[in-house]
């Protein structure tokens, strides 16, 4: 409140809609097969703890970047979308093959369920960003496969999100390369999980500040990668 | 009975951390003996090079020609051709100050919303998000729904190919006494989506701090706008630029 005025003008109790800020949906689907185990399930666990901390740090992403984890082998919703402050990260354990391509079509819906509650509860929401980590090869039945990679392609050239993937060091590339116009990005060393997951954190907080173009502009490269 | 105007546009947290210059910019005229406002607020595309200097251009290249219309005509005579001439006038400007700088015409990209409001009459129009309130004795009404995509950011602008079929315009003799304009950067603070009206709470509350004012506080009063603009409150809400403009007649 400022001093100086003689009516006591108190714009800081001034009620404004608290609901209003804008969502910015992150899909998390992680590989935790059986080849995941030992460092890279480690990493991979404390990578998600490093973008929920990041987030936490953040006022503006704390409340509108949502995010929602599935992990695949076997397929396991671990969390659907949640605010930073309601999502809690949990030790992912490694085990089973490797359906990725369910995983893909069981996230695609569930971004698909929280579009239409944020319709129906009028919250505007930025375009959602799907990330996908995975070490190795789909075990899924081939028809099932072929599904993931249309809805992949469909709703990316609908707009419908932005699909990243990231192959851990000895990663089937090739099928993985199926799935998405945009390449997946390699990881070469299992150490580089921590920068991975700053730049998700960076990217997510830039575009819950601004739009998409312009964190891609800025954010051009997964700089996480360079060696 | 004239109008007293409070403005303010301020630098959201976003561009402050990627040192670009706010995108959004206002301006407003009072005709001499108080007849005539003219209110405008332009929100400069994120993804434009040169936002700010677009939305700059915009906003005062439309003044100048509303301005120039209200010494010919009468506002009573104004019609939906002569607003969409109006914005023409705004578009060449900025073609001008595309072809002058070298850079790409949509390097300008910018939305507009603009009212003239005269003693029985008034226009608005608009293209793009943020949005125009009125308010009189039963509430306040917002005159169009912010335009937008799927996509909280997505909109429509001033150098769209498209532009005169997105064009909103709306003549009135509805009396009010309040105004407000704003950009998008805080349309979902004051605006109930849902039912497609305005969270009435806000703009009771805002105006009845700006009537209980007295006249030697207008600089106090802009500076504590600014400082609402600005504060961790709404900083929390919304991370864009964000323009506020508010108008209320007083006799």
């Amino acid at each position: 409140m400022s001093q100086g005025l003689i009516n006591q003008i108190a714009f800081d109790q001034i009620p404004v809609r608290k609901d209003g800020a804008r969502r910015c949906p992150c899909l998390l689907l992680l590989d935790t097969s059986q080849s995941m185990a030992g460092t890279s399930i480690r990493m991979l666990n404390e990578g998600v703890r490093l973008l929920h901390r990041d987030l936490q740090g953040d006022d503006h992403a704390r409340i509108s970047v949502e995010i929602a984890v599935i992990s695949f082998g076997p397929l396991r919703i671990i969390s659907d979308y949640a605010d930073v402050d309601r999502f809690h990260p949990m030790d992912l354990q490694a085990e089973g093959d490797t359906p990725m391509g369910q995983a893909v079509l069981t996230g695609l819906e569930l971004l698909e369920e929280r579009k239409k509650s944020y319709r129906a509860e009028g919250i505007p929401y930025y375009k959602p960003w799907v990330f996908l980590i995975t070490d190795g090869a789909y075990t899924d039945k081939p028809d099932v496969w072929k599904r993931a990679c249309e809805a992949v392609h469909d709703g990316e050239s609908a707009n419908k999100f932005a699909f990243f993937s990231l192959a851990v060091e000895e990663c089937d590339h090739k099928r993985l390369s199926e799935l998405s116009n945009r390449p997946p990005a390699k990881l070469r060393d299992i150490s580089k999980f921590a920068e991975f997951f700053k730049w998700v954190s960076s990217s997510l907080r830039d575009q819950s500040r601004s739009n998409p173009e312009e964190v891609l502009k800025l954010r051009p490269t997964l700089d996480w990668n360079q060696a | 009975m004239t109008w007293r105007v409070f403005s303010s546009s301020v630098q959201g947290e976003s561009h402050k951390q990627s040192e670009t210059e706010c995108q959004d910019y206002h301006a407003s005229w009072l005709s001499p003996c108080g007849r005539y406002l003219v209110a405008i607020v332009c929100d400069g595309a994120g993804s434009a090079n040169s936002a700010s200097a677009g939305s700059r251009c915009c906003a005062n290249a439309a003044r100048e020609a509303i301005v120039a219309m209200l010494e010919t005509q009468d506002l009573a005579d104004v019609t939906v051709d002569d607003v969409k001439m109006l914005w023409k006038y705004a578009r060449s400007a900025l073609s001008k100050l595309s072809e002058d700088s070298g850079q790409e015409f949509k390097d300008f990209a910018t939305t507009m919303a603009f009212a003239v409001v005269g003693d029985a009459n008034a226009i608005f129009s608009q293209v793009g998000d943020g949005a125009i309130v009125t308010g009189d004795e039963d509430g306040f009404n917002v005159v169009f729904w912010p335009q937008s995509g799927e996509y909280a950011n997505q909109t429509y602008f001033v150098t769209d190919t498209d532009l005169y079929d997105r064009i909103e315009i709306r003549i009135s003799s509805h009396p009010f006494q309040k105004l407000a304009l704003f950009t998008d950067g805080i349309q979902e603070l004051v605006l109930e989506p849902r039912e497609r009206t305005v969270f009435p709470a806000f703009f009771e509350s805002i105006f009845a701090q700006l009537n209980s004012a007295t006249d030697d506080q207008h600089e106090l009063l802009e500076q504590e706008l600014e400082r609402f603009l600005m504060s961790d409150r709404v900083n929390s809400l919304t991370s864009d630029d964000k323009t506020l403009l508010l108008a209320f007649k007083y006799t």
